[in-house]
């Protein structure tokens, strides 16, 4: 498929968007991409932020559509920071933590497209080098597996030691 | 004091080191971001707020010993002279918003750089981990350790649901953010960079050039970090992004392999560069990124012997308008920073058995 906007090189970057229940697609090689912004590399060196990102989120329809069986919104205003919800779309920014109680069902939407889940799935405060643990055992139980495949059982005896007591350590309090 | 000496005293941390792939990845660097339960993000805080923060923080991150990845040293932004927070900008320490506004900004940093904190950035701590090479691992393991020892001392802002909380939707959950940095001057030579940065780009990374906009970014350093931090474990984004990275990796590898079937452009080139770097007597800082890449290649396929690897790392750094006024003590204008970047890079590409013209 040859691109849509100069018709000379190789299609490589394919965008399809629905708006307002009508289905576009594009087809774009990636010079053409660049220069209509649809290929966009964010300006910021290392300590990047996702501005760019969040700001073209808000331009999507499914900001200001509210959905027909959603109830009036609840607060419009953090009774903890005072920040709106129109503040937020503004600024990409929240105010407090409380903000992620009071707009809950609006940054549903906001974290879905942003992450594809709404739920942590990570650590948490005072599990105190349990990723390192994690990770840790990750990586011996890969190298038992080698060692198994490979018939060195004296090394997969030590390994399989070492996994029970880092997982012995783990469950002490 | 000769720029060789004040580069040896300047330079640190990631930049000296060497990390594994260091052929291609030139650092690693881990971000979490973390707040304070009940105080509004710095965005919004009163300034009385953010001084409680730095009055919470401070003797929590003081109290940081070895075991928690420190100990760190405590400055306040207010304290930093101009040309020093440009300093530690340069260096990937401080966000470039860290220098403005400072009154209740804070930094801390470990002697070796590797850990620094931001206090009262965009949220109110941000724990950075900075490494040589290709670490991320470890660069994960010593942010976590800093991490663990401040949750002991602080009471972060944590829901069950949503993870850690963050002033930017973007970073909730794990409020983890890593980034590996690439040198990628094959690829760009044989124009696939935009090829293969766009393809890992689908899989959900977030492709940078180091400096500047666009993807033609000075001196084909590269950075790719993960852009999901909600609904995966740390380990999670780390392998997804380890494994982005190294097909990345990968393809400049095979891309250099390429390149050397045609040896004599390619040797042609780096030398012009090298002969360019060694003999300039003013050099834009765009030039020197790119002369820079090209004779670090040139090192990497081992087409030039007796100069280290680590030349473009450092001098990346180095040669860059606030290193260069502080080696000087002075304020510089563009063209005396050309003429200063010029001898210093001088003073640094010199082949061992080089006699001639040792210039100023």
């Amino acid at each position: 498929m040859m691109c849509e906007r100069c018709g000379i090189r190789p299609a490589t970057v394919h965008k399809v968007r629905i708006e307002n229940g009508v289905k576009t697609e594009l087809h774009l090689c990636e010079e053409c991409a660049r220069e209509t912004g649809e290929l966009h590399f964010g300006p910021s060196p290392f300590g990047a932020t996702f501005e760019d990102l969040m700001k073209s989120f808000f331009d999507l329809p499914f900001m200001e559509a509210p959905s027909a069986e959603a109830p009036a919104r609840a607060p419009t205003r953090c009774p903890n920071c005072g920040l709106t919800w129109s503040d937020f779309k503004r600024l990409g920014q929240l105010g407090c933590s409380q903000c992620y109680d009071t707009f809950q069902r609006e940054l549903g939407p906001v974290l879905r497209r942003l992450h594809g889940a709404t739920e942590h799935a990570g650590k948490r405060p005072g599990q105190h080098g349990e990723s390192v643990r994690r990770r840790q055992l990750e990586r011996l139980r890969e190298e038992l597996r080698e060692a198994i495949a490979s018939e060195q059982y004296e090394r997969a005896a030590t390994l399989r030691d070492q996994i029970r007591q880092i997982e012995k350590e783990s469950k002490q309090p | 004091m000769s720029f060789d000496e004040m580069i040896r005293r300047h330079v640190r941390g990631w930049m000296v080191g060497q990390g594994p792939d260091s052929d291609v990845v030139l650092g690693t660097r881990v971000r979490l971001a973390r707040n304070l339960k009940d105080i509004p993000f710095p965005g919004v805080a009163t300034q009385e707020q953010l001084h409680e923060v730095v009055k919470r923080v401070r003797p929590a991150i003081e109290s940081l010993d070895a075991r928690w990845g420190g100990p760190l040293k405590f400055t306040r932004m207010g304290d930093v002279p101009d040309l020093t927070r440009q300093l530690l900008v340069e260096r990937h320490l401080i966000s470039p918003a860290h220098t403005q506004q400072v009154r209740e900004k804070a930094f801390a940093v470990r002697d070796d750089e590797a850990a620094s904190i931001m206090v009262n950035e965009e949220d109110h701590l941000r724990i950075q981990a900075l490494f040589a090479g290709f670490q991320l691992e470890e660069a994960l393991n010593l942010a976590d350790r800093v991490d663990d020892g401040l949750s002991e001392r602080l009471e972060y802002a944590f829901s069950e649901r949503v993870g850690y909380l963050t002033a930017w939707p973007t970073n909730v959950g794990t409020g983890l953010r890593a980034s590996v940095m690439l040198h990628l001057p094959a690829l760009a030579m044989a124009g696939q960079l935009q090829h293969v940065l766009s393809a890992v780009a689908r899989f959900g990374v977030a492709v940078r050039g180091l400096y500047g906009e666009g993807t033609e970014s000075v001196g084909n350093i590269f950075q790719i970090s993960n852009q999901v931090s909600l609904g995966r474990s740390e380990d999670e984004i780390l392998k997804h992004l380890a494994n982005l990275a190294h097909e990345v990796v990968g393809h400049e590898r095979t891309a250099r392999q390429r390149l050397m079937s045609d040896r004599r452009a390619l040797e042609d080139r780096i030398w012009r560069s090298y002969g360019v770097l060694r003999y300039s007597r003013a050099i834009s800082s765009q030039e020197a990124m790119q002369r820079l890449s090209d004779v670090r290649l040139g090192i990497d396929l081992g087409i030039i012997e007796g100069l280290d690897q680590r030349i473009l790392t450092e001098l990346l750094v180095v040669i860059r308008p606030a290193h260069l006024q502080s080696f000087m003590g002075r304020e510089l204008t563009p063209a005396e920073r050309d003429v200063h970047r010029a001898a210093l890079i001088r003073e640094r590409i010199r082949l061992p058995n080089e006699r001639l013209a040792q210039g100023p």
